[in-house]
């Protein structure tokens, strides 16, 4: 009985190493054209904002400020090209935004669920490489290609809009909040975690569910419910400024936020120094719709009269905008690094 | 090196299925044997017998939950390299070519691949190695997973129902590549199988199982001299015999019996073949 050893040659571990990232490329090689396709649609939308609409809208611009009264027709080609350049900025948004779910919905389904529902990750896990090193690649190298695509169209994404809000802030974003979605998301770093976050849950819940279908409606809903917990809620993630007092000189004359500035809860002081709500009725009284507005003092005398001291309003001010980005950042990365400690935990309680 | 490819002791699994009601099923329950290295080993059983789990658990893709079970001295985790392992559904790439499953192979074993083996099992099926393995049949599936299997040139090979969806000359012709290229390497092969026929001259050791324990165990020959079916008048007695089974026809009966000493005159003794010992030991009533 003899039994035939090939001796394991030294740079064994980095070949299997080599051998099993190659094989999860070819496996996956339709996701990642996939994902080329689709990082390549977002920058081709971001650049033709960035480059030929921006160009169209300032050259525009200068053309029609005569100085005196712009003629209609300028004004209707101002409106178009104005429409066109928030379009494709808007789209491009949505690029950016879509990207958790899909990202989400495809290493749910595909990464771990399908291999193990066809049995194939059994394949995989008797060969030479372990099942630990096998998972390995299944996180690292779909987290390196998400995060480099994602970061290119957050960047360009940036760059335009920031190149866009000196020259266009009068006839584009002067209304806009910094704290939209779409501003908050693609102005910010929250996109990455947001998106590894869901590569680990992913590759977690294929191993707990063992099913591609199953896996891929609860990694979706997971994302969704994620992303609308955060939506509805990431002003709680830092606390807010409060302000007291009633600014007369305002445009609006409240004591409301201005511009940048998040607004959360407003409402009076009373005499004991309790916040309380407030029905803003003596605005009313002090800017009656007819008849000349009162001052600060009147205001106020409205407000003692009501048994109220002052007024108040808490808010996020603009330089809250990292802080918040960074906490909610940080809460995606906990999550999936819980994800990834239990999709590890998993396999090695499961496997020999 | 170590003369037993496989030992279990005291190996037990248990499955629990939580929903939609907690169940405990217990897959291998006390089981102890050991598989000598170098020879081809038949696990034989009935369906739900715990053959799969048992292959599984040596394949290093279940933990025991109780007992212990090693693979050619070590743990099975740490001797992935040197077994190679065919599950029961043959799972493949379907996306893949051949020549793709052959080089995931390649990437996968990088120390041990043989490629020039696993392309002439390939070759001897006739079959396209641009095709993909979506397109292939039952038998041609079979036959790329036992290039895989092979081109790792195991040690040790654990083949779960390998010929199961094979017409019956395919079953013979791929049997006897397999059986060739195991005696040429002096591969340890376990099989499992229910379809007795397809283990009759290839394999020589046996390890019965039923209800997820070892009912019988040893080298085939040994196993087959130490039983006897016999014929006899019913109302002759086997007192003193294991009865393994017994089919009484009008005032005849017929039964397989482990003889503790000389049998009966009245009785017609002969050795059983492979096949009437299986059944008999299936059939056996649950003790």
């Amino acid at each position: 009985m003899t039994t035939t050893l090939t001796p394991a040659s030294t740079d064994a571990p980095a070949k299997v190493l080599g051998g099993i990232a190659r094989t999860t490329l070819r496996l996956h090689r339709w996701a990642l054209w996939l994902w080329t396709a689709y990082v390549a649609l977002g920058t081709g939308l971001l650049l033709w904002a960035r480059g030929p609409a921006a160009n169209e809208l300032r050259s525009l611009l200068a053309s029609c400020d005569t100085g005196t009264t712009v003629p209609d027709a300028c004004l209707s080609r101002l409106d178009a090209a104005l429409g066109s350049y928030e379009t494709l900025l808007r789209t491009g948004s949505y690029v950016i935004l879509l990207i958790p779910f899909l990202v989400g919905a495809w290493a749910a389904a595909a990464l771990t669920a399908r291999e193990m529902e066809t049995g194939t990750a059994h394949l995989a896990w008797t060969q030479s490489v372990t099942p630990a090193r096998w998972l390995t690649a299944k996180l690292a190298l779909p987290a390196v290609a998400v995060t480099a695509g994602t970061t290119l169209l957050l960047a360009l994404y940036r760059l335009t809009h920031i190149e866009g809000s000196g020259p266009f802030e009068a006839v584009t974003h002067a209304t806009r909040s910094p704290w939209g979605e779409d501003f908050f998301t693609g102005m910010g770093v929250v996109m990455v975690p947001r998106v590894l976050c869901g590569v680990a849950v992913g590759v977690l819940l294929g191993l707990l569910l063992r099913r591609t279908l199953a896996s891929l409606g609860t990694g979706l809903l997971l994302m969704a419910t994620g992303t609308a917990s955060f939506t509805a809620g990431r002003q709680h993630l830092w606390p807010a400024e409060i302000r007291y007092g009633y600014a007369e000189d305002e445009s609006s004359p409240r004591w409301d936020t201005v511009n940048d500035e998040w607004p959360m809860d407003s409402g009076a002081v009373t005499r004991s120094g309790e916040l309380v709500g407030y029905d803003y009725g003596c605005l009313d009284a002090v800017h009656p719709s007819d008849g000349p507005p009162g001052d600060a003092d009147d205001f106020y005398a409205c407000l003692r009269a009501d048994g109220y001291t002052d007024v108040w309003v808490t808010y996020h001010p603009e330089d809250h905008f990292w802080p918040l980005q960074l906490v909610e950042s940080g809460i995606w990365l906990a999550v999936a690094a819980l994800a990834v400690f239990l999709s590890y935990r998993v396999l090695r309680r499961r496997t020999a | 090196m170590t003369d037993i490819a496989i030992e279990a002791e005291a190996l037990g699994r248990r499955y629990t299925r939580r929903l939609p009601r907690r169940r405990v099923h217990w897959a291998l329950r006390e089981c102890s044997f050991g598989l000598p290295a170098g020879r081809v080993c038949a696990v034989v059983g009935p369906n739900g017998a715990g053959k799969s789990t048992l292959l599984s658990l040596a394949a290093g893709l279940a933990r025991p939950t109780e007992g212990a079970i090693r693979v050619l001295g070590k743990g099975p985790g740490e001797v992935r390299e040197r077994v190679a392992y065919v599950a029961q559904g043959k799972p493949l790439h379907a996306q893949l070519t051949v020549i793709d499953t052959l080089r995931l192979g390649h990437a996968l074993n990088p120390a041990r691949w043989d490629q020039a083996t696993a392309e002439r099992i390939v070759a001897q099926g006739d079959l396209d190695p641009t095709a993909t393995v979506r397109s292939l049949s039952g038998g041609q599936r079979t036959r790329v997973a036992l290039a895989l299997a092979l081109g790792k040139r195991p040690e040790l090979l654990l083949l779960d129902e390998p010929m199961a969806d094979l017409d019956p000359l395919a079953r013979h012709q791929l049997m006897g590549e397999l059986m060739a290229e195991a005696a040429e390497h002096g591969t340890t092969v376990v099989m499992s199988s229910h379809v007795i026929a397809e283990l009759e001259g290839s394999c020589d050791h046996l390890l019965l199982i039923r209800r997820g324990r070892v009912r019988l165990q040893g080298g085939l020959e040994d196993v087959l001299a130490s039983h006897t079916l016999v014929t006899g008048p019913a109302e002759a007695s086997l007192d003193g015999h294991t009865v393994i089974e017994s089919r009484t026809t009008g005032r005849q009966i017929t039964a397989l019996v482990r003889p503790a000493g000389p049998l009966p005159e009245v009785h017609e003794a002969t050795t059983p073949t492979l096949e009437e010992l299986v059944l008999s030991y299936l059939r056996e009533p649950a003790a």
